[in-house]
């Protein structure tokens, strides 16, 4: 699974940290989740969208 | 919703108890090595592995701590399903290990095969709890 994470975070001028503490996650958790290492639960994939300002859709690519 | 690391009391509790039980360990393990004498390989290897368990709760401490001074979650739903995968092969590890344990009757005694099925398990959920939190997989 491919993530555009890291691209949404760089419109919103977010750090990997910045987005962390915003969804209540560790760090490295968003790193895994932008390598597409890790595949998150629904409840994380909509914080992590709704930080973003974006859907679940657009910001996870499933192939 | 988001949950964040707060000096608690549950935080101070499992800091006091993960030095308790890791200082408690290896104060029993340094008293009876006094009182052993000559180890056999079996001890030797009961030893080595009793620190590396040790060394690897401290790692998730050490860990933990960090998480704590940067304001971060101790524990997230990756963390979670990284321990509970790491639970689930130390459990078929232990039913192994029991079962090899109850077959080697006169080869080990019942102390060293209860000690065998705990170390087994201690040190594939450690070391597979570790992997999966570092890998990410």
């Amino acid at each position: 699974m491919k993530t555009r994470i890291k691209e949404f975070r760089a419109k919103y001028n977010l750090t990997q940290e910045d987005l962390a503490r915003k969804v209540g996650v560790r760090r490295e958790t968003i790193v895994f989740l932008e390598q597409g290492k890790y595949n998150p639960s629904l409840l994380l994939a909509h914080r992590v969208a709704k930080a973003l300002k974006t859907s679940i859709e657009e910001l996870f690519i499933f192939e | 919703m988001v949950k964040k690391s707060k000096l608690t009391f549950q935080v101070v509790l499992m800091v006091a108890l993960g030095i308790g039980i890791a200082l408690a360990v290896l104060g029993t393990l340094f008293m009876w090595l006094i009182g052993a004498g000559r180890l056999n390989l079996f001890e030797i290897f009961t030893s080595v592995i009793v620190l590396v368990l040790v060394a690897g709760a401290s790692w998730f401490f050490v860990d933990k701590y960090k998480c704590f001074k940067r304001g971060m979650p101790l524990e997230d739903e990756r963390m979670k399903q990284a321990t509970q995968r790491a639970g689930y092969y130390a459990f078929i590890v232990a039913i192994w290990t029991a079962v090899f344990a109850g077959f080697s009757e006169g080869f080990l005694e019942v102390g060293q095969a209860t000690g065998l099925v705990v170390l087994a398990s201690a040190i594939v959920f450690i070391g597979l709890a570790i992997y999966f939190i570092k890998t990410g997989k």
